[in-house]
């Protein structure tokens, strides 16, 4: 059963992100009230208010420096709503993409017409209740001087380079296009651009991955409503259909740990979203990637298919990207 | 010196691995029924869903393996590595075919490369009764090993 163009999109709000509240004196917000922020400026968006969401669908992604099981009861106490289902999004950085599609299903079964999907996190402002380790980063690589995502990304990193024989010129290009792309979103945090110069000579944190590479942590908060065809016609946007969609967890199939640091899941949830949308790579016009790190940039063009794996790499990901520098 | 690194936690399903490094034993999961090997504990995927967990015992391994990635701190967030950097924290294929990580010691960072040959040195920690896996460069073997996935 396809879940083409059966939910619509109908509002979304954005906080301001920012890195204030590590220092005394300045300003500082918790995680909920970025969480209920973004739910806010979503329902004015789509012009609704919390009432509407009595009985309806709530989606909060895991915090990760708040973390608790049950936190998608705790997000609905904090907004005052009480929700008919409840999700939980528990894929890191693509809980977003990935709750899409749950809440999409949910509302194509009949149980809601609405969900509100919420995420945020204040690292700099509130400091964890309590941190939960994945076992593998506690037994197997903080006791060897690992400083998390970095360490793993620059596994991907260097193993990519050794495969594809890309260089460090053509990761800079790609961060030098990512930061352009930046400069054109108001609510970007890094406004300036950067030269390929400044990406080569920033440090090196977890040698391959440099401090341009690195993911930028920050406190905010993001939301958007997802709602059936019908209750979307009786709102005030016009609605943003939803026509594809895929998910893969553990793509190798192999234990948890230590998987082949290339492998994503990404080719195979990005061929399902494709044959479900039914729509070709030309019919793109803009591919929403996930930039955490340069690295996962590049994988997610070849995964997706929008060029051959190993081939032209920067020059390649540039022009799929945009413009240069 | 006092041991101030994170001390890996042993799970009830690791016990025997953690038990055998401090005997310098280096032991993985091998299928019962096919001769398969793991680490750590999963099912074994030669097979349907009998058995499905558990027909898998801890038998002793080579302890040899080959680079798959690497990296090299050069930044210490924790004040225990301070001294430590750069260090190198490696992705390891087992010659047996499971991946496992650890540093690589007793060379220069700069001189280790993906392919590398490697093989476990066991550190016994006395102050936390452990006994920690690092790999060093496996001077003796021949490119023996396999490239990519088991």
């Amino acid at each position: 059963m396809s879940l083409r163009a059966k939910t619509a999109i109908v509002g979304c709000g954005e906080t301001p992100v920012d890195r204030l509240g590590g220092k005394p004196g300045e300003p500082r917000k918790i995680t909920s009230e970025y969480l209920a922020w973004a739910a806010r400026l979503a329902l004015e968006d789509a012009g609704l208010t919390k009432k509407d969401l009595d009985g309806q669908g709530l989606a909060a992604i895991y915090t990760t420096n708040h973390s608790q099981p049950f936190w998608p009861e705790e997000a609905a106490g904090i907004l005052g709503i009480s929700p008919a289902v409840s999700l939980g999004g528990g894929n890191g950085g693509a809980s977003a993409v990935s709750l899409l599609g749950h809440a999409a299903a949910i509302i194509n079964a009949g149980l809601v017409n609405l969900v509100l999907c919420v995420a945020a996190a204040a690292p700099f402002s509130e400091h964890g209740r309590s941190r939960m380790e994945p076992a593998d980063t506690r037994d197997f690589e903080m006791p060897f001087g690992v400083m998390g995502p970095n360490c793993k990304i620059s596994f991907v990193m260097s193993r990519y380079m050794y495969e594809s024989g890309m260089t460090v010129d053509h990761f800079g290009k790609i961060a030098v296009t990512a930061r352009y792309h930046a400069t054109l979103n108001p609510n970007a945090y890094l406004r300036k651009p950067l030269t390929l110069e400044e990406y080569k000579k920033s440090r090196l944190i977890s040698d391959p991955i440099r401090l341009y590479d690195c993911v930028m942590p920050a406190n905010g908060g993001k939301a958007y409503i997802i709602a059936s065809p019908e209750r979307a016609k009786t709102l005030r946007k016009p609605p943003v259909y939803l026509l594809g969609w895929g998910e893969r967890n553990n793509a190798s199939a192999g234990p948890r740990f230590h998987a082949n640091p290339l492998i994503t899941g990404i080719r195979e949830s990005g061929s399902a979203a494709f044959d479900m949308a039914d729509v070709s790579h030309r019919d793109i016009a803009f591919l929403g990637l996930y930039d955490d790190y340069i690295p996962i940039i590049m994988l997610q063009i070849e995964d997706l298919g929008f060029c051959e794996k190993n081939e032209n790499f920067g020059c390649t990901a540039a022009a799929i990207l945009g413009k240069e520098s | 010196m006092a041991w101030n690194k994170p001390i890996p936690n042993v799970e009830k399903a690791l016990k025997p691995f953690w038990e055998g490094l401090k005997n310098h034993r280096f032991l993985l999961l091998k299928c019962n029924e096919c001769g398969a090997w793991y680490w750590p504990a999963t099912y074994c995927r030669n097979h349907r869903n009998k058995p499905f967990f558990g027909s898998l015992s801890w038998t002793g391994a080579s302890g040899q393996g080959k680079i798959v990635s690497y990296n090299i701190t050069r930044v210490a967030m924790r004040p225990a590595f301070k001294d430590d950097v750069p260090y190198v924290y490696a992705l390891i294929q087992l010659s047996e075919g499971p991946m496992i990580s650890s540093n690589i010691i007793n060379c220069a960072p700069e001189s280790v490369y993906i392919d590398m040959p490697v093989r476990v040195v066991y550190r016994d920690v006395p102050e936390i009764s452990m006994t920690i896996p690092y790999f060093e460069p496996d001077t003796a073997a021949k490119d023996m090993h396999r490239r990519g996935q088991p």
